[in-house]
């Protein structure tokens, strides 16, 4: 390593805090979320043995929590690839600290969101028969698929930028030396090495967008492509991608605020930061409530009668307060902080990020259950009152995501430390040449030579 | 084999005739080992009806008009079940019929989410009979499973036997050799089956009458089972 | 050392006493007669229809009961099999064959449409019966779906699901 390495590792060195240091909060938190998870797995066994009637699904609702939370988790995972993605498209600056942490949201939270179907399934000794006699017909089959190529290309967009940085760990002698020296993949730092990996990420950040947007509408077909009403709606692809991302930022946003309290991290992760990030909530908040009003307006205007009991069922039925309760936290509340100054704070973006969170899981039951609730034909509405099966896997799904993260940050910066490297180093002056090639008083360099020809 | 395809099954239910009595929701019960869920379950709304009777009222009281719909399957043409199925559990076969192939399924319970009418359900928990009804099970139905998806299908049991028996005796198969259990034991012969492609037969002309109609026509999922409304 | 052989010698008399145990238990016969096949279709020169009266005209094929066996078995024979026979015709109680040859409750299986229709010969699935001198204590081969289309499939018979499934 030169000097100037040396001592920029130095100045990095809050950054290795959470790998280099455990404390006694971290077994602590470990040890309540394995509870937790093993909490969830007893109700999944209890499950299997005794079959689906464990749940609080009934007819003629026949998806519940398992459905709404597949939809749920999977449309946080979009934080993720598709935002580090379209930063690193564009070239935003401020995304170095951000992308890592994005990333690794995604990777675990579709992980979790991926199995949700199959704690759904009443035959899950059956899950080969998708494989062997699996139809392309069926969106359910379509969700599989995507699912599965945005899981693969996202772990592996997450490891590739990563390996610089294994290979500072590895440097630094830190434990498991095996699992840094494994990993990096003998990453020297050479020219040559950079060229590949930055070509590598490149081709991959463009191939993750168009399969991010597509995990997501896929999964809004599943509903759409279904005659029911409620569900039978042609926005549904765009309003879902909407929807993923939006809560997606929010829960990037949480993420970010813990680590950067519990590390103390406020040199990287700037309220700048935070402004930026939430400036697109409050954007995706907007275009969330565009979506929702046309999707109600038209069955409103439409006034088709199967189609109005279920909006009426959200709007002033049984699900009024939920949907309400959707609309406050959607809408209201990101719009009410986020538009003022004042309460664009830390502790402001916070309560949003939560109110976001809490609003698209409740979008996600209003979903799926209302149409179901209200058959065509002449039933009583039907009622669906989850049971603690269906709370602690839940519940489950939440401690799996913050231990995954947890266990990442354990062994891995959660900061890319490379980037921020190269950010301080190169970076600054690539920008300044950029700006000035935006102005009208001077040339590309090829454009001189033409303008001269 | 079987010279398939030249069938369309279908059935005709007249409505003048019904009086609601719940005879074919009893047969269809018993002839297809539908599980008997307690009471607990049933108040969970997860009672098993492969037959059921849709009731409607109309009008005030004391001039109130109630109307029975024996519902089974409708056996859509354009079934929106089985476009959704991930494994190919359930699919309208050659003669029409939308049946269902308990051991393929996954238990996903997307073509009960798909079904404009609501017609299937699921087995919540393992079907469980009194010891001494064990017995009385119909041999020639499985008892399904925990954790798929079931529903009318038709009595297709009877038709591979019926189609045998006329295999042997070297015949064509008649109508009347394949009727559902509903059919067979409505006491008011409300309940007509037959081949639609028939033009001899009664539900051909049945489902020519002007009074005949289809549940929700409107979906353009061509249900096979039509009914002839109420009149005077 | 000692110790390691003494310990060794009492394993292998373990090891020993439990596969005499094992082997006696697996000689205890499966069905309750020790039918012979062999002898009854063979030397008797009975067909396969003279007993499993059904396989031809229904479903299910039948397997023989104790008034079948007694238009012949009417007296007792030199014969502690046939002995055991005669003792159940006398007391006039069922005797319990075991059923192996079973297709799952969700698959139509039908006796008339192989052997009838189909005219398949029972050697087909159910092996060189003649050649057979004791019963049957497993399905001569293991009856699942794959080995059904196998048969549909070469005699280009029809394989919708339908029209087997129930």
């Amino acid at each position: 390593m030169d000097k100037s390495t040396m001592e920029n590792s130095n100045e990095d060195l809050d950054l290795f805090r959470s790998i280099e240091y455990t404390g006694n909060g971290f077994y602590w938190t470990v040890g309540f979320l394995i509870f937790v998870i093993a909490f969830g797995l007893y109700g999944y066994f209890h499950q299997v043995l005794y079959g689906l009637g464990v749940t609080g699904m009934a007819q003629p609702i026949s998806w519940g929590f398992y459905i709404v939370n597949f939809v749920f988790f999977i449309g946080i995972s979009h934080a993720g690839t598709l935002i580090s993605a379209i930063l690193r498209l564009s070239q935003a600056e401020w995304r170095r600290p951000i992308t890592r942490m994005a990333e690794i949201i995604t990777a675990i939270v579709l992980a979790i969101g991926g199995l949700h179907p199959i704690l759904d399934l009443g035959q899950p000794g059956r899950m080969w028969n998708l494989v062997t006699n699996g139809r392309l017909q069926s969106p359910l089959l379509w969700d599989v698929t995507s699912i599965t190529a945005y899981f693969a290309a996202s772990t592996v967009y997450l490891y590739l930028p990563m390996i610089p940085d294994i290979a500072i760990l590895r440097d630094r002698g830190v434990k498991p030396k095996w699992l840094y020296q494994f990993l990096s993949w003998n990453w020297q730092d050479t020219p040559e090495q950079k060229r590949v990996l930055e070509r590598a990420i490149n081709i991959l950040m463009i191939m993750v967008i168009p399969i991010a947007v597509s995990v997501h509408t896929v999964i809004s077909y599943i509903f759409a492509m279904t005659i029911q009403p409620g569900w039978h709606s042609t926005i549904f692809g765009p309003y879902f991608v909407a929807g993923a991302i939006f809560s997606g930022i929010a829960a990037l946003m949480i993420a970010m605020i813990a680590f950067r309290k519990i590390f103390h991290l406020e040199r990287y992760l700037k309220l700048i930061h935070f402004q930026y990030l939430s400036t697109l909530l409050l954007i995706m908040s907007i275009i969330w409530f565009y979506f929702t009003f046309s999707e109600y307006l038209t069955t409103f205007y439409g006034n088709e009668p199967d189609e109005m009991r279920v909006f009426n069922y959200k709007f002033i039925g049984d699900f009024a307060p939920y949907f309400w309760l959707m609309v406050f936290c959607n809408f209201a509340v990101p719009v009410i902080i986020l538009s003022f100054k004042k309460t664009k704070t830390i502790p402001g973006i916070l309560v949003v990020s939560f109110s976001v969170l809490i609003g698209m899981w409740l979008e996600r039951l209003i979903i799926v259950v209302p149409s179901l609730a209200n058959p065509r034909l002449e039933y009583p509405v039907g009622i669906y009152i989850p049971t603690i099966t269906e709370w602690g896997l839940f519940a489950a799904g939440v401690a799996i995501f913050i231990l995954g993260f947890l266990m990442f940050a354990k062994y891995f910066p959660l900061i890319s430390i490379w980037e921020i490297r190269e950010g301080r180093e190169s970076s600054i002056k690539e920008v300044a040449h950029r700006l000035q090639s935006y102005m009208p008083d001077t040339y590309e360099e090829d454009e001189l030579e033409r303008a001269l020809k | 084999m079987q010279e398939s395809g030249n069938h369309r099954w279908g059935m005709v239910i007249d409505l003048n005739k019904c009086t609601g009595c719940g005879e074919c929701v009893a047969a269809c019960k018993v002839e297809n080992n539908v599980a008997i869920v307690g009471a607990e379950e049933s108040e969970m709304d997860r009672t098993m009806f492969w037959m059921d009777i849709i009731t409607t009222h109309e009008g005030e009281y004391p001039d109130t008009e109630v109307t029975y719909f024996p519902r089974p399957c409708f056996h859509c043409d354009n079934p929106p079940c089985t476009k959704v199925c991930p494994v190919r559990a359930t699919y309208r076969n050659d003669e029409g019929i939308v049946t269902q192939i308990f051991p393929q399924c996954i238990g996903c319970r997307y073509c009960m989410a798909a079904c404009p009418y609501t017609v299937k359900s699921f087995n919540w928990f393992a079907p469980d009979w009194p010891e001494e009804m064990n017995s009385s099970l119909n041999p020639d139905v499985s008892v399904r499973p925990v954790g798929v998806v079931e529903k009318c299908t038709f009595c297709i049991h009877r038709l591979q036997k019926a189609k045998e028996l006329a295999r042997a005796e070297d015949r064509e198969l008649r109508e009347g050799d394949y009727l559902p259990a509903c059919s067979e034991s409505c006491p008011t012969d409300a309940i007509s089956f037959g081949d639609l492609n028939d033009p001899h037969s009664e539900v051909n002309k049945l489902a020519k009458s002007l009074r005949a109609f289809r549940m929700l026509e409107e979906l353009g999922t061509e249900p096979k089972v039509y009914y002839l409304s109420k009149v005077e | 050392m000692h110790d390691i052989r003494k310990y060794l010698v009492t394993l292998v008399k373990i090891m020993a006493i439990f596969m005499l145990w094992g082997s006696s238990w697996a000689q205890e016969s499966f069905q309750p007669v020790q039918f012979n096949h062999d002898y009854h279709l063979g030397d008797l020169g009975l067909t396969c229809l003279d007993c499993h009266k059904n396989a031809k005209h229904q479903e299910r094929a039948s397997i023989p009961n104790i008034d079948i066996c007694s238009e012949c078995h009417e007296d007792e024979f030199d014969n502690v099999e046939a002995d055991k026979v005669f003792e159940y015709i006398s007391f006039e109680t069922a005797i319990p064959w075991k059923r192996v040859h079973r297709v799952p409750d969700h698959a139509y299986f039908s006796h008339r449409r192989h052997v009838q229709l189909g005219e398949i010969d029972c050697i087909v699935c159910h092996g060189d019966v003649e050649q057979m001198a004791a019963p049957f204590e497993r399905p001569f081969v293991n009856m699942d779906m794959n080995w059904c289309l196998d048969c549909h499939e070469k005699s280009q018979i029809s394989d919708e699901c339908s029209d087997c499934h129930r």
